[in-house]
């Protein structure tokens, strides 16, 4: 995808966003790019206080699995999600959550700050004011994302 | 491949301490002439307490209850350790007031060895938040 160009075309207001990919074939780092657009746009079915709603993944924070279910903390917000962590790490594998515990999954555009902690841990410092921890064991693919040490 | 990596690290940084705090210790004695076997003595303490340490101190994640109780008996054996091995190694003559100058000789490379830690691991938060920082830009 080197070289690649991209065209950016102004809509007047209310027309409907359409994103047209030419290419000679799909290949798989094109396919990631879709499967990622179509990822962050597609709505979370979550429960709240009973009722489904319908959140966009980019305003949840963090999943968190706590005892067996799964909450999608957004800003101010919980929802429950009835949806196993590693299905949610699955489908936004090539967006911007990431795996940093056995039992969270975070949006690394919601991340502040990050600062070293006890024995090697991370603890990130989220837009919101809450804090996370990193596992040490996760770091590396944490850096693996942010293309440090390796492709993201 | 990871254990090996650590162990390395580990050794490096304590071998150095030891090392460091063994020029201010012998400095302070004053005794002029010292046999060859420190130079085998040195690193030979630092495989002890490296295997200590990496057996107290598992690469995983601890509570913070874990943690101090993890650190604590790290300190505890690493201290044992240095005053068995200092003895027969006849760094100092076993007594109340040379087992607390070891015991503080041991504190500092314990700190020397942690605040090295501490600078590496703010250092790669630091390029991590740079990271993150391009990548929010970037979008």
């Amino acid at each position: 995808m080197s070289g690649i160009k991209i065209t950016i075309e102004e809509l007047p207001e209310g027309a409907e966003e359409e994103i047209v990919i030419r290419c000679a074939a799909p290949d798989e780092e094109i396919l990631k790019l879709i499967y990622a657009l179509k990822s962050r746009r597609d709505k979370l079915p979550c429960l709240d206080e009973g009722s489904i709603v319908m959140i966009e993944p980019r305003c949840v924070y963090y999943f968190e699995a706590v005892d067996d279910r799964v909450f999608a903390y957004c800003e101010n917000k919980v929802y429950e999600i009835r949806r196993k962590l590693y299905e949610l790490e699955q489908q936004f594998e090539n967006t911007d959550f990431l795996r940093i515990s056995k039992s969270v999954i975070i949006n690394l555009s919601k991340i502040k700050r990050l600062t070293p902690s006890f024995s090697g841990r991370l603890e990130a410092l989220l837009d919101n004011g809450e804090k996370a921890v990193i596992s040490r064991q996760y770091v590396p693919a944490l850096k693996k994302k942010l293309g440090i040490g390796g492709q993201s | 491949m990871k254990l090996f990596k650590e162990i390395i690290s580990y050794f490096t940084k304590i071998t150095t301490g030891t090392l460091l705090i063994s020029l201010v210790a012998i400095k302070i004695s004053g005794v002029e002439v010292w046999t060859t076997d420190i130079l085998w003595h040195i690193p030979l303490l630092g495989l002890v307490t490296t295997i200590i340490t990496v057996a107290a101190l598992p690469d995983k994640d601890y509570t913070r209850r874990e943690g101090i109780i993890r650190y604590s008996l790290h300190f505890v054996l690493l201290s044992a350790a240095v005053l068995i091995m200092g003895a027969a190694f006849n760094w100092y003559v076993p007594s109340l007031l040379n087992c607390t100058v070891m015991l503080l000789y041991i504190v500092a490379v314990y700190a020397f060895t942690y605040i090295t830690r501490y600078i590496s691991s703010k250092r790669s938060a630091d390029e991590l938040n740079k990271a993150l920082e391009r990548r929010k830009r970037g979008k």
